[in-house]
């Protein structure tokens, strides 16, 4: 009879319990998903470029940049200086307005010795409602500081303002290197889409409550004649795989300034949420059109994941011909551009492609796992005890 | 034609026609010409490498050779210099049809032994019993392949490596299948020519040789159903007779270890000379690894504790290194052949649910590419992922193309290894050849399931469907290599009457400077006046009508001038002036850097057309001048 218990487990005979082996594993995913979720990406696409070195500045003398935020959760300025001293004492004071409010401060050490060009963050508390302010960042050289700081800066306009040396305009051209941007959380990314949406963040939850009840009434459609697996757990693996897709679509723009100011960003949102919603109407239909709903709701567990690492793989791999991917130069002589016709087409963010791959070879290898451990388990159950 | 017949699609009696050996004998043709195109260009032969990436290298083995064939001395051959027995090979071409003769006949060996890798490598898949889909579409990929063309014609010895390559795997697939002596001792013996040839294969054709003991003796766990069922005498198989391979790689390395002896070509105190392995390159790989390692604190324990400790945290960036910077640029339609996979992985997938039956290793594989992928940095290209998924699938769902991985792993491991240090795209061919064989057998599979499924339904149009596009590929490919050989002749005419041309108008001081592309001695000998050839590149042979020897250099000619301006000078100081050679001034660029001598900066010199041809406005006199 020991023999027998795992049969049954992953025989899947109770659908009920291969159901919540089902979600357990989604929970665990949707956590894991959500626990590793940032976006640590800079606010502009076109950073400021370290043409010159202005200055020099001693100690309390102090540059500054006006810039304008685009995003929520503004949490750290980047920027770029030289120092000459022949010790390394460089100490520098933070200042972040907004107006004439002082927004955050701060002092950083920057261990520096050599006069080579030196990228300095300052990380500071998130600002909530950063998006569409005009900020202004001090940089103080510290009192004690014996050497002096040059500030390096672009000459071609990139930023609002000029720098201001000790209070004094520059050319209007001249900019400060700085290179703003935000270090979010999943709760932070979540409250920063939500904020940029007309409807709010209540309004998000409850499309996403929306498309979760969508698709729990596809796949009750698809298992009604399964009474085995309750409504609760149908309606928690709805919610659970709603919520998954859109941290795994999420995924794909942490490393893209200002993601949600993109058109692309709400496509694959809008598209991942509503394809999960959709696609179990869609098999249903296309089921019962082709007479095959039965053979579809009394398909085991595994077969449901092979239908989906199929789709995710082929997806994925298409997908990668929709993207031109960075342009590599190999040089072979007897080719006109030095490589072959890569038959590619730059349409898409790589990432999409690689994500759809990645969950792909993860839903591969749970499914392979479950066949290698029923396989054991009958061929151990047929040995007998 | 018989009254009542439909008249007989032409394309339809092709498909019919075209079995394995039509689509090979038609495959090879085209990368026949192909390669033919490029030798007539000028863009690659024995004696010209493309210009990257050390221009001129081939030069080590021709004058390799040339020591070989005419002075008789062996001063040549050490096993470091890689290319051993193509140095060997090289000879008696040489000798047979002298300079010029020799290496324009071994350019047209270089041709075919590059071209034969597709026919090669479409019996290597049509060995594993696979649909003519999958040989097909393998013959294609190599035919068309960049790299492979590149390194087979280029006179560097990876050519030797690469046909060597191709050929074990060929020879490895026919051993499992029927373990004959001689098929065994074909195989060992190939494996000791890739040992002796290039020593990142030292290590690996040992690991093969290994491998095959137990691959070959258990061979139908792994070949496919359908082709081992008439061959399962299991005394064939005995552990005794599969050892075969690694006697003969053994014999033959102790046999070239004591030639290697014999003529001294070994350092000091090393009695292995055939084992030598560069401590430069290991020290590099260490500080890869390691940055703080620095080069003269390196001990030989340092390289394997790097790799053993710092590889691992690397391995996703190396990968993606390797396949996204190496291998998937230098493949066409890289995104497409992945796609090609998926498509076939799907189908063996789909098929194979029921009686589907996992062992812990395909497992195994699929769990570490899942690792892998990742691991893998996404911000730059997917083809990396993409193609981890695939081999992962295939580990897992194909014993064949699993073996073929699994005896490919030591080799693929040096190169991934040494990625980012040495790693060039000669070496990573070999990774492009595997995933082309592995491609061959997924698509080879996927044909003969396919193919059973069409059978019974009477399907057969998908049958003739599969045929006729079989067919048409291979005739397209034909036709594209035609078109491109016939603008390749059309170009050599116009080079003809180009230099027929510049004969007449010339001066008789005229001293010519070329490029890399062309064939020196035919210029020599249709201007009749003294050809300065690879300027740009050490100016490496000088034909003055007098002395033709290989290597000799301009700067051997003016021995006092120690500087490019003073050897540019000496030549006006004969009174002779300078012309540049080139058959179409619209490609002409304007100015060029003599480098015959090594220099920290070089001068510039600027090409001038003078005058115009009224035949053709290609064609101009190109005089060199000083930059002002």
């Amino acid at each position: 009879m020991n023999r027998l218990q795992p049969f049954l487990f992953v025989g899947y005979r109770s659908r009920a319990l291969g159901t919540t082996l089902g979600a357990t594993i989604l929970v665990i995913l949707t956590w894991a998903s959500f626990a590793t979720l940032r976006w640590d990406a800079p606010m502009m696409s076109a950073q400021p470029q370290a043409l010159f070195a202005a200055g020099p500045f001693r100690a309390n003398e102090a540059f500054e940049q006006p810039f304008d935020a685009t995003v929520n959760y503004l949490s750290y300025v980047e920027t770029k200086i030289q120092y000459r001293a022949r010790k390394s004492d460089l100490r520098l004071l933070f200042r972040l307005r907004h107006g004439d409010s002082l927004e955050r401060e701060g002092i950083l050490a920057v261990p520096t010795d050599n006069s080579e060009i030196t990228t300095v963050h300052w990380h500071f508390d998130p600002i909530p409602e950063s998006q569409g302010r005009r900020y202004s960042i001090q940089i103080v050289v510290g009192p004690q500081v014996t050497g002096e700081v040059f500030a390096m800066a672009d000459l071609q306009d990139p930023l609002p303002g000029s720098l201001i040396s000790n209070g004094i305009s520059t050319d209007e051209r001249i900019d400060l290197v700085i290179d703003p941007g935000r270090n979010a959380n999943w709760w932070r990314i979540f409250s920063t889409v939500g904020r940029s949406t007309p409807i709010g963040i209540p309004g998000v939850l409850s499309l996403l409550a929306l498309a979760a009840v969508t698709t729990a009434g596809g796949f009750t459609i698809l298992f009604v004649g399964i009474r085995l697996v309750p409504a609760i757990l149908i309606a928690a693996i709805s919610g659970l795989v709603v919520l998954l897709t859109v941290s795994l679509a999420l995924r794909i723009f942490m490393n893209q300034p200002s993601a949600e100011l993109t058109s692309q960003f709400w496509i694959v949102i809008v598209a991942s949420v509503l394809g999960t919603a959709g696609t179990p109407w869609i098999v249903a239909a296309i089921s019962a059109v082709t007479g095959t709903l039965d053979s579809v709701r009394s398909a085991s567990v595994a077969n449901w994941l092979l239908a989906i690492a199929i789709i995710l793989s082929a997806s994925g791999l298409t997908t990668s011909i929709l993207t031109a991917g960075e342009r590599i130069h190999v040089a072979i002589p007897a080719l006109a551009d030095g490589q072959p016709n890569a038959g590619r087409f730059d349409l898409l963010n790589p990432g999409i492609s690689g994500w759809l791959i990645r969950v792909a070879c993860l839903i591969w290898a749970i499914y392979l796992v479950l066949i290698y451990l029923r396989r054991k388990a009958v061929t151990e159950s047929d040995i007998g005890p | 034609m018989i009254r009542g017949m439909p008249m007989p699609n032409p394309l339809m009696f092709v498909g019919a026609s075209f079995g394995h050996r039509g689509v090979m004998t038609t495959v090879f043709l085209t990368a026949v010409v192909l390669r033919y195109t490029t030798f007539i260009r000028g863009d690659y032969s024995a004696w010209w490498d493309g210009g990257t990436p050390f221009p001129g290298y081939a030069d080590l083995w021709i004058g390799n050779a040339i020591h070989l064939a005419f002075e008789g001395t062996p001063r040549g051959l050490w096993f470091s210099y890689e290319g051993l027995l193509y140095t060997i090979a090289i000879a008696p071409f040489l000798k047979a049809f002298g300079l010029y003769g020799g290496l324009v006949t071994w350019s047209h060996v270089l041709i075919l032994s590059s071209a034969v890798i597709a026919p090669i490598a479409m019996a290597t898949v049509r060995a594993l019993g696979g649909h003519l889909a999958g040989s097909t579409l393998i013959g294609i990929l190599v035919a068309f392949d960049p790299v492979l063309t590149w390194y087979g014609l280029n006179g560097w010895s990876d050519s030797a490596t690469m046909f060597a390559a191709a050929l074990a795997f060929l020879l490895f697939i026919r051993a499992a299948r029927k373990p004959s002596r001689l098929r065994l001792i074909c195989f060992g013996a190939t494996l000791a020519i890739l040992a002796l040839d290039h020593a990142t294969w030292t290590w690996p054709a040992f690991a093969w040789a290994i491998a095959c003991i137990p691959l070959i003796h258990k061979a139908p766990l792994w070949l496919p159903a359908h082709i081992h069922s008439s061959h399962l005498n299991q005394t064939e198989r005995s552990i005794r007779r599969t050892i075969l391979p690694l006697v003969v790689l053994i014999v033959g390395l102790g046999l070239a270890n004591i030639g290697l002896l014999a003529i001294g070509s070994t350092e000091p105190g090393n009695v292995f000379p055939v084992l030598t392995s560069d401590s430069g390159n290991q020290r590099r790989l260490a500080m890869y690894y390691d940055p703080n390692l620095e080069w003269d604190a390196w001990q030989p324990a340092d390289t394997g504790r790097t790799i053993a400790t710092r590889f691992p945290q690397v391995a996703g960036r190396q990968i993606s290194t390797l396949v996204g910077r190496q291998i998937g640029p230098a493949i066409p339609l890289a995104t497409w052949l992945l796609v090609a996979n998926g498509i076939a992985l799907i189908v063996i997938a789909t098929r194979s649910r029921k009686k589907i039956s996992v062992s812990m290793i395909g497992l195994s594989g699929l769990l570490i590419a899942t690792i892998v992928v990742w691991q893998i940095d996404l911000a730059s290209d997917p083809i990396a992922v993409g193609l981890i998924l695939v081999l992962g699938l295939a580990w897992a769902y194909s014993p064949t193309s699993r073996t073929i991985l699994f005896i490919s792993m030591p080799i693929l491991g040096i190169i991934l290894l040494w990625t980012g240090t040495i790693t060039g795209l000669r070496h990573s061919s070999i990774g492009a050849y595997v995933l082309y064989l592995v491609s061959g057998i997924l698509v080879g599979e996927a044909g003969i399931i396919l193919g059973r499924v069409a059978q019974p339904r009477r399907l057969m149009w998908g049958r003739m469907l599969a045929g006729h596009t079989m067919a048409a590929l291979t005739i397209v490919s034909i036709v594209f290599g035609g078109i491109q050989l016939f603008d390749a002749f059309q170009s050599r005419l116009n080079l003809d009457r180009y230099t027929q041309w510049l004969d007449t108008v010339l001066p008789t001081n005229a001293v010519i400077m070329a490029g890399g592309n062309i064939d020196p001695w035919y210029v020599a000998s249709h201007l009749n006046r003294d050809v300065i050839y690879d300027v740009e590149n050490g100016a490496r042979l000088v034909l003055d009508g007098a002395n033709t020897a290989w290597g000799r250099r301009l700067s051997q000619i003016y021995p006092d001038a120690l500087t490019n301006e003073e050897l540019m000078q000496s030549i006006q100081a004969d009174g002779r002036e300078a012309f540049w050679y080139t058959p179409d001034i619209s490609k002409l660029i304007p100015s060029f850097s003599p480098r015959f001598v090594s220099q920290a900066t070089y001068p510039k010199y600027e090409l001038l057309p003078t005058r115009t041809s009224s035949q053709n406005e290609e064609w101009a006199v190109v005089v060199v001048k000083p930059s002002s």
